[in-house]
């Protein structure tokens, strides 16, 4: 991986956000602090995007295993068009 | 993700893998390539040899597939240039805890040799990384992200939610960058040696993939003091200034036509 290295990065941000730049409609808030990293991304599609609706055989992320959840998670990419190799880290 | 039911070896050859491009035992999940067809062989040593034609136990050739890399996970092998070496140095992207933001940038920044006095000039001098990781603890949205060397040391950090909002495209999410830095020993302002570049494009470029991967199309947006270091290196990377707020600051956001033109530059 080769990055644009032609300018050190500057310091950003530490500026109080106007609220219009964060959704009003996503509680951020987890009770549970004890997620993985599957769990994580997950609830985050969940809470990105309340609109969409997977059919899934379980509902409760408790009781699914870890390839239930990316079974999951792959139906959610199809819905949202997420081609995941597109973010794919070159090394 | 390596699941119990592994044998402590091939998770151990599984981990190995991780650091090696297109090859992967089967419970890798990013990046790698998956041997679905190994899982029944739970006691398979020959993982490692796997190439990017299949997995070969004894005279068996099971073909792999590429794993679609589903989400980020943590740790993940990146790298950084050493700028004295003038190569391209294994790092990797942590996620970053209260207790290495309180001991190696809090106090172990700030405290280099190499740094001169222009510190205090600085915009982070006053950022408590330790209160700002504490603060989003149960926020499954906020993510703070370290870049650490080859030596272990960290080298950027970046901390942004994913619950922004775009300006540039309606009714459309971002994630939004809330803090982000380097170490000052990398800042080329503030020492006549800065030891590593590409830590912070590094960390831009993981929230850029980020929100490609949750379903926000790659927008990012930042929030900067306007000043031309900061307008050239956003604007050279496809940002676009969008808002001038209180104070002097500009927000930029990376549309996502650019995101992926990003995506896909570094993919290839």
């Amino acid at each position: 991986m080769a990055f644009n290295t032609d300018t050190y990065v500057p310091v950003t941000g530490g500026v109080n956000l106007a609220s219009r730049y964060v959704r009003g409609d996503v509680d951020d808030v987890c009770a549970d602090a004890s997620f993985s990293d599957i769990d994580r991304h997950l609830i985050q599609l969940m809470q990105l995007h309340p609109s969409v609706k997977v059919a899934f055989r379980n509902q409760d992320l408790k009781r699914l295993s870890d390839s239930d959840k990316l079974s999951f998670i792959s139906d959610m990419n199809d819905v949202l068009g997420i081609l995941p190799s597109r973010a794919r880290l070159h090394r | 993700m390596l699941t119990d039911a592994v044998s402590p070896r091939r998770r151990k050859n599984a981990t190995l893998n991780r650091m090696t491009p297109r090859c992967g035992a089967g419970e890798v999940a990013s990046g790698c390539w998956v041997v679905s067809s190994c899982h029944p062989f739970q006691s398979c040593y020959d993982c490692l040899r796997i190439s990017a034609r299949g997995v070969k136990i004894g005279h068996l050739l099971i073909a792999t597939k590429p794993t679609p890399d589903l989400m980020i996970v943590f740790p993940e092998p990146t790298s950084i240039r050493d700028i004295e070496a003038n190569v391209e140095r294994l790092g990797s992207l942590v996620r970053l805890q209260r207790d290495a933001a309180s001991e190696e940038i809090d106090i172990g920044w700030w405290n280099h040799p190499e740094v001169t006095e222009l510190w205090h000039l600085e915009d982070d001098r006053d950022w408590d990384w330790r209160a700002l990781i504490s603060s989003c603890q149960n926020k499954p949205l906020w993510h703070a992200i370290a870049v650490r060397c080859h030596e272990g040391q960290i080298q950027g950090a970046i901390l942004y939610r994913a619950n922004g909002v775009s300006r540039i495209e309606s009714e459309k999410g971002s994630v939004f960058i809330e803090y982000l830095a380097s170490a000052p020993w990398n800042r080329d302002w503030l020492t006549d040696r800065p030891r590593f570049r590409g830590a912070g494009e590094c960390l831009i470029f993981t929230a850029v993939r980020h929100s490609y991967l949750l379903g926000l199309g790659g927008r990012v947006t930042v929030a900067a003091i306007d000043n031309d270091r900061t307008v050239r290196f956003y604007k050279n990377r496809g940002f676009e200034a969008i808002d001038l707020v209180d104070g002097g600051t500009i927000v930029y956001e990376l549309p996502g036509l650019k995101a992926l033109e990003w995506l896909d530059r570094m993919a290839t």
